[in-house]
């Protein structure tokens, strides 16, 4: 035992040599990104937190010019983006495009059971209560509410909505609803029986409403269930709209002549 | 003791600071970069504790690692150095581990002294470019790189050889 001791005394600093070193050599394979790959594992928490720490003590001295001709650049950047993609969305259009306001979505959220989006154009915009949002991509959801300048929408993942579609293969038509949870998906439902919807089909707006133009894609059939009745069919539709990066949306105003809207009134 | 700490995190500060904010963001030619820092090393006491040393090196290797976000490598090159530190110095000048010796201008001649930073500087560089590149594949790149930063981190060794301590040793 004691020569143990005087052996480890004799080498203690070749002891703290190596300690040192392998700390240092944990940490470099642990957190560096380039050796990462190299080795094997990733710690992205703990090289995010050291960045960022590393960016706000340098970036004091140095990021605030940058910082602002970035900014300026992405603004331009963005609005040329807007034009250009408002112009191909344009010139894609079913129908005559005239009836289409371009809005940016200013605020969002997917993680309630009623989520609302808030868009960057109202009333002074031409935009009223029950007009139809959708992106590129596919249907968004139906103006709630509008101010002035600003409108409300009533997106597909919020449980109060309720949009007519159909499955394009089969013709047949449904409501497709959101009961929460994912956001990835939501339900068609008050489908005929025997609808014979399958894995894959496209679900797409009926039109009916006229709150959407006809064909807007809305998603794809990703599992077929029943009801509680164990009769009626229901479906999962996977959605083409991603609810957590949308950029800007375009509303349709080009709504049903006064007389169909009083006439669905009346059926309520 | 504390007093003595203090003194040293007076040194020790600015220079990492000097190091970290400025000295890192240089890519002379594309190939050289200072690393000042490790002068701390080389000039430090003989008589040091060499646990002390290499204390002092891993602190300010990981400093300076988690401002250049290259966690580990200036820490494992600093130690390394720090470690051989008194080994490498007793190549160019005969004395006493025992008895107190701070390398410089006054305790050596010139010739020896800048071919002992020449050679520390190398080592630590060449450990440190092997961990950072961590391959062998652009072999001319990395020794190109070795080269330069060697002979950029000397010139400046000898700038705050002259400007700090020559001249201090004058007022004296």
């Amino acid at each position: 035992m004691q020569t143990l001791l005087d052996i480890l005394l004799k080498i203690r600093f070749v002891l703290l040599f190596l300690l040192l070193e392998a700390i240092s050599l944990v940490l470099l394979f642990k957190f560096n990104t380039m050796q990462n790959s190299v080795m094997t594992t990733a710690a992205n928490g703990v090289s995010g937190w050291m960045l960022k720490t590393e960016s706000g003590v340098t970036g004091f001295f140095y990021q605030g010019r940058e910082n602002r001709l970035l900014a300026e650049e992405n603004a331009r950047l963005q609005s040329e983006l807007f034009r250009l993609k408002d112009s191909l969305y344009m010139a894609s259009l079913p129908q005559s495009g005239g009836d289409v306001v371009v809005a940016r979505v200013i605020d969002n959220s997917i993680s309630h059971d009623n989520n609302f989006i808030t868009i960057d154009r109202g009333s002074d915009a031409g935009i009223d209560e029950g007009m139809g949002v959708y992106s590129p991509s596919g249907v968004v959801g139906v103006v709630y509410k509008s101010s002035r300048h600003y409108s409300l929408v009533l997106p597909l993942l919020n449980s109060k909505s309720s949009v007519s579609c159909r499955i394009r293969r089969l013709d047949s038509f449904g409501f497709l609803e959101w009961d929460g949870g994912d956001p990835a998906y939501a339900w068609l439902k008050d489908l005929p029986y025997h609808s014979g919807a399958q894995l894959g089909d496209t679900i797409v707006t009926s039109g009916f409403s006229q709150i959407f133009p006809k064909d807007i894609p809305v998603g794809v059939v990703s599992d077929v269930q029943t009801d509680a009745t164990g009769v009626a069919p229901v479906v999962q539709v996977r959605l083409t709209v991603n609810f957590n990066r949308l950029g800007f949306v375009y509303v349709n105003t080009d709504t049903a002549p006064d007389e169909l809207i009083q006439l669905n009134r009346m059926k309520k | 003791m504390v007093i003595d700490f203090l003194r040293k995190l007076l040194i020790v500060i600015p220079v990492l600071l000097l190091q970290v904010l400025v000295l890192d963001r240089i890519h002379l030619f594309g190939y050289a970069t200072p690393y000042l820092f490790i002068f701390l090393i080389l000039i430090s006491d003989v008589k040091t504790n060499p646990a002390e040393r290499m204390l002092w090196a891993f602190a300010m290797g990981l400093v300076t690692d988690l401002f250049s976000s290259t966690p580990g490598m200036h820490a494992a090159s600093a130690t390394l150095l720090a470690a051989i530190q008194p080994w490498l110095l007793g190549l160019f000048v005969s004395m006493d581990r025992r008895e107190q010796f701070v390398p410089g201008l006054e305790s050596m001649n010139s010739r020896q002294y800048f071919l002992f930073l020449t050679v520390g500087t190398l080592v630590h560089h060449i450990v440190y470019f092997i961990l950072k590149t961590f391959s062998f594949q652009d072999w001319s790149v990395l020794i190109l790189r070795i080269g330069a930063s060697t002979l950029l981190t000397v010139v400046l060794m000898a700038v705050c050889e002259y400007v700090f301590r020559v001249k201090k040793r004058r007022r004296r």
